[in-house]
């Protein structure tokens, strides 16, 4: 009997610095080093992004409301049943939570901070938040409303009209219009300049409240903050799992890509997300984004641009950007499963199992980011990344019940 | 036309469709010549060719390079013979993938190269290459910078 006492005894006593470990007492966290710290101060914070130069309402309050009125409107499709915000929900984060829409292969990105980014969609195939607007309005598997029936709508509804010629001032009657897709091959040039100045104007009154879709605080912040400043007591008060989980965050390179204070590099890589039955990649992402771009007739380099942005001079296509996908924020990443570009993964879980157990035979793809290696995380690291990945959240959002978790 | 005066002729002819070859090569080469670029560095950088015919001397404006930002190089190349083109590039060897810009690169009014869309999307140690074509010949030079 004393001996089967003495057993278990050992056992609890062998078994309790684990969980001790595993809840984050073990020990102190070891301080950021110099380039730790650095790397910390590099992503925070995040400041009020610039007016866009490309759109001359870029911070109009009569665009940025007219342009909220719109989003949430359900005549910004054809079918009437359709609005922006029906898949760039508020309450989830500003997506569907879905792993793709119904008819889709990509999945909807959450609309946080997208004032900040570079290119736009997974596959950067506008340039800027205006020309990014336009895609889903014409699109017919989405809000399906082509520039001409746009523009009777508007005409036709006082509230819309009334909102739109506030902001851009009289609308004409649009002659050649109706709510049938097929008219835009029957209209003259004329006219189809001005339903494509009525298109442009919504886009650009749509990004303008767009760009007010912002989140820059988050516990994390206030731990940058207090780095930067030298205040002990914000430094302290940050979630003791989440400074292990930082640790692993950066010692696993995950701030390559996600850099800067969007966590983000507004770039494109390919990090192995190839289907699960071992198939090659269909989805080109970049490689037909860039196709996309050179054919719009919305590239900030043309005419309806109020600005040329420099960056489109130096696009670089090529068979290495086949695969590859836009780095998403990781600002209030928790609140937006699932991920991906093609919503493969429904959890942060799931995320992370696949950077800790990719392994170089799922590869089979020629270009991929060799710096994408198996991490071989423990149960853990796992469970600090993901408190460190909840800092990002900000807390204003979760207080509020606005979003689900 | 006697055979030395066919002869006189095909040669001017040959000279005026070498002149002209020659015209149309430095108008595209020099169609975007922008002024004084080598006047707005205070300090250079120098890589050598491989073969050491050639040394490039540059400069990053900004001094330091920015992470992610779309930057400037200046420069200029000392050598032995007048260079026809300079291109510049750059790749992460550490993560088998270069820039996701294609730089372009304009001759200068005093010699030197203006390249613009240089882009270092992340940290690390970037090798920054310059192809430099002379006489029918490309020479590589390249250094390896840190962006942090």
């Amino acid at each position: 009997m004393m001996t089967n006492s003495r057993i278990i005894i050992i056992m609890v006593l062998s078994v309790l610095p684990r969980l001790s470990h595993a809840q984050g007492h073990a020990a102190a966290v070891e301080p950021l080093s110099s380039d730790e710290q650095a790397l910390v101060l590099s992503l925070s914070p995040l400041n009020l992004p610039s007016k866009d130069p490309t759109n001359e309402l870029s911070g109009n309050e009569l665009a940025i409301s007219f342009g909220r009125s719109l989003f949430f409107d359900k005549r910004l499709s054809a079918s009437s049943t359709q609005a922006c915000a029906s898949c760039h929900d508020p309450t989830l984060s500003w997506t569907d939570g879905k792993a793709v829409p119904e008819g889709g292969s990509r999945n909807t990105p959450s609309l946080w901070n997208v004032a900040y980014n570079r290119w736009y969609s997974w596959d950067g195939g506008a340039d800027t938040l205006w020309a990014q607007a336009i895609r889903p309005i014409e699109n017919s598997k989405e809000l399906g409303l082509d520039r001409f029936a746009l523009a009777k709508r508007i005409y036709n509804n006082n509230d819309l009209r009334r909102g739109y010629e506030t902001v851009h001032g009289r609308l004409s009657e649009p002659f050649c219009a109706s709510d049938s897709a097929t008219t835009n091959n029957t209209c003259a040039d004329p006219e189809r300049a001005d339903a494509t100045k009525v298109l442009v104007n919504v886009a650009k009154s749509l990004a303008a409240y767009l760009e007010t879709i912002i989140s820059t605080s988050s516990a994390f912040d206030k731990f940058a903050e207090g780095l930067r400043t030298g205040n002990a007591d914000a430094v302290q008060s940050y979630p003791e799992a989440a400074s292990r989980g930082l640790k692993v965050f950066l010692r696993s390179n995950c701030h390559l890509c996600h850099s800067g204070p969007n966590f983000t590099d507004g770039e494109f890589h390919d990090i192995g997300v190839y289907p699960k039955d071992g198939t090659l990649p269909t989805d080109s992402g970049r490689f037909e984004g860039i196709n996309v771009l050179a054919e719009s007739e919305f590239r900030s380099d043309g005419g309806h641009s109020a600005a040329a942005d420099p960056k489109l001079r130096f696009i670089r296509a090529g068979p290495d950007v086949w695969a590859q996908f836009k780095t998403p924020s990781l600002r209030n990443v928790l609140l937006s499963a699932p991920y991906m570009h093609n919503g493969q993964f429904a959890t942060i879980d799931d995320v992370i199992n696949h950077y800790s157990n990719a392994t170089r035979s799922t590869y089979r793809h020629v270009h991929l980011e060799s710096t994408v290696k198996p991490l071989h995380l423990t149960s853990v690291d796992r469970s600090n990344l993901i408190a460190f990945l909840e800092s990002l959240t900000d807390p204003v959002l979760v207080q509020k019940g606005k979003l689900r978790r | 036309m006697s055979i030395d005066e066919e002869r006189q002729t095909k040669g001017v002819l040959l000279c005026f469709l070498w002149y002209m070859a020659i015209s149309t090569f430095d108008l595209a080469s020099s169609a975007a010549t922008v002024d004084g670029c080598r006047t707005s560095v205070a300090s250079w950088m120098t890589a050598p060719t491989n073969s050491n015919s050639f040394a490039v001397k540059f400069a990053t404006i900004p001094a330091a390079v920015p992470r992610n930002q779309l930057f400037r190089i200046v420069a200029w190349v000392d050598g032995r013979a007048e260079v026809e083109e300079l291109r510049a590039s750059a790749e992460m060897q550490a993560h088998q993938h270069g820039m996701t810009t294609k730089p372009i690169a304009q001759r200068c009014s005093d010699g030197s190269f203006q390249i613009d869309g240089m882009l270092f999307h992340m940290p690390g140690v970037w090798t920054i290459y310059f192809d430099i074509r002379s006489r029918g010949v490309v020479e590589r030079a390249q250094m390896d910078l840190v962006v942090r």
